[in-house]
């Protein structure tokens, strides 16, 4: 099976709201912020491993980010996937989904036979949980979102969804796009040898003008727009409960929330 | 201008989503002069205009077709498509971010060559541009986004919860479309073959009062025992972080947070956890939050309304005591 992950780096979801401010109704994001690929899309790529182990395939990682993170795609790969490709493209902006959508859907058909399609839920800076199915829109392909397990039985691919009442278990025609969440696949540690082994490996950089044109058209109108936006206030005044001992401590809070009609 | 709920139905039952997004299209319909429409598929879908007329729609599509017993993303995708094919799109089409919106909107959005934005949290109409801006969290919630999309339809999926779904029948005459398309032939790509149903628990947390949830900070799934108690203390339900969850140390379904359950409750006791932004946009909507996590530096002492900093395996079995003798 051949398996291509796309991932993304994102500003570190745990990056305190000081860090974020707006200018120009644009989101301006504090340098000392370190990027990395985010939870989903790591899970995305422990997933595809898996299947890997399980079923054999090559897993290929996909990356539109600028080719300057050519050394944490490296760090990418030592988790096990076989080769890397990033697209570049000078106008690429890392907020519009379907623009996205669109050049993974240009690199997959020049990659040629892709069996699945792994993605993040969504990604931690837009939170937008596009991707993965427009991508599917785009390949007019099977899709099938947040997805917690993968496995093949009897030649057809197994997934299980998470679903409003619960869960879901869909058969699933090949070729498809998934994306996947946290819930089962936490990204396995690279052990030191295997970044080593990884610096070999082989990372493809295309130019997005040498993809199929049809779905890259530059300049093209964005489907989705981001107008403006702001920084909620969300910081509580917060009442730390004095007390010398956890007996002191809970009767205080409790005297507290009486007196201020909570309880 | 046509404002459509696209409408779900359980054998033939307007389900409480579909009425929230009948609050919300009649409140648009109404402030911005638009005409309120439905569109509704697969089976039971004849049966459910009549609450659909009820619930306030002016003219129901309705889409029936073997093939879309159940639900399967690019066959329902078709059958939109070959409906606007048939009868013209409506500028707006509201969806609830439910697994359908999520699987279908934005594989829908790109075969339209329209655009999607999901989760958003409120809808606004632009006069001058002649567009609906949707608000949608970005960064984990750092951010509010306000977004719009550039062709028509436009297509949003909204958030669930906090609107009235109790939605009083209302004297309405509507126009019900039945309209055929043709599917035939299509493959099927994706089919369910089995449904787990999440353990009913204490009931759903979107509808608890009193919520105690547990992060990181409670170290393994042993210490999910007290919030139990704690949780029992008050009639209230557990909820949990995504750190909890992807342990494995508490089912899915008790997820609080941006990609889990938006909850409300009067209550909300956070047990260990750290109070990240993701988390936070699940439950900041609580009246209460008491935070019980002995890392003073906790961003969760920011976001809480009362802090305790100890070892929540001191202070829970005090908590529990003092609301027994107290209730």
């Amino acid at each position: 099976m051949r398996i291509v992950v796309c991932i993304k780096l994102v500003p570190d979801p745990e990056a305190a709201v000081s860090a974020f401010s707006i200018e120009d109704e644009k989101v301006v994001i504090e340098d000392y912020v370190p990027w990395f690929f985010g939870p989903y899309d790591e899970s995305a790529i422990e997933a595809a491993l898996r299947l890997k182990e399980e079923y054999g395939g090559e897993v290929i990682l996909l990356s539109l980010d600028p080719s300057d993170i050519r050394e944490k795609m490296v760090e990418a790969m030592a988790t096990g996937a076989d080769r890397a490709i990033l697209v570049e493209d000078r106008n690429y902006d890392r907020t519009d989904s379907y623009g996205a959508a669109r050049a993974l859907a240009a690199a997959i058909r020049k990659i040629g036979h892709v069996d699945l399609v792994l993605c993040g839920r969504q990604a931690s800076d837009t939170d937008a949980g596009i991707v993965a199915p427009a991508l599917a829109g785009l390949l007019d392909c099977a899709s099938a979102a947040v997805v917690r397990n993968i496995s093949q039985a009897a030649g057809r691919i197994v997934v299980e969804q998470q679903a409003d009442e619960g869960a879901r278990t869909l058969e699933v025609i090949l070729p498809a796009v998934l994306s996947v969440t946290s819930e089962n696949y936490t990204l396995r540690y690279a052990s030191l040898a295997s970044i080593m082994e990884a610096a070999a490996k082989e990372v493809l950089v295309w130019d997005i003008s040498e993809l199929p044109s049809e779905n890259t058209a530059p300049g093209e109108n964005p489907y989705l727009r981001c107008i403006s936006a702001h920084v909620p206030d969300t910081e509580v005044e917060c009442k730390i409960i004095d007390g010398d001992s956890a007996e002191e401590q809970v009767s205080n809070l409790f005297a507290e929330l009486r007196r201020d009609k909570i309880l | 201008m046509k404002i459509a709920v696209y409408a779900e139905a359980d054998k033939g039952a307007v389900t409480t989503e579909t009425k929230e997004l009948f609050t919300l299209g009649a409140q648009l319909a109404e402030k911005y002069n638009g005409e309120l429409q439905a569109i509704v598929m697969g089976p039971g879908c004849l049966a459910a205009s009549a609450q659909l007329t009820q619930l306030g729609a002016k003219r129901i599509y309705t889409v029936e077709h073997p093939l879309l017993d159940s639900f399967e993303t690019r066959l329902y995708a078709r059958a939109l498509i070959a409906l606007f094919q048939k009868h013209k799109a409506p500028d707006l089409i509201l969806f609830s971010h439910n697994q359908t919106g999520r699987d279908l909107v934005p594989f829908l959005a790109v075969q339209l060559k329209a655009g999607a934005c999901l989760d958003c949290t409120d809808l606004t109409f632009n006069d001058s541009t002649g567009l609906f801006y949707g608000v949608h969290p970005l960064y984990g919630g750092n951010v509010a986004g306000l977004y719009t999309t550039n062709n028509k339809p436009q297509l949003f999926t909204i958030r669930k919860g906090g609107r009235d779904c109790s939605c009083r029948p209302v004297e309405n005459n509507a126009e019900i479309i039945p309209v055929n398309i043709d599917l035939n032939g299509t493959e099927i790509l994706t089919r369910v073959v089995q449904r787990t149903f999440a353990p009913p628990g204490e009931g759903k947390l979107e509808d608890a009062s009193v919520i105690v949830s547990g992060g990181r900070g409670i170290g393994g799934p042993e210490g999910f025992a007290l919030l139990r108690e704690l949780a029992a203390a008050f009639g209230g339900a557990v909820g949990a972080s995504r750190s909890a969850v992807d342990a494995g140390w508490i089912e899915a379904e008790r997820q609080i947070g941006l990609t889990g359950k938006f909850v409300h409750p009067d209550l909300y006791i956070a047990v260990g956890i750290s109070g990240a932004t993701q988390h936070m946009a699940g439950c900041s909507a609580a009246k209460t939050i008491i935070a019980v996590n002995n890392n003073p530096e906790a961003p969760i002492f920011r976001r809480a309304h009362y802090g305790i900093i100890a070892d929540y395996k001191k202070v829970l079995p005090l908590m529990i005591k003092t609301r027994y003798l107290y209730s």
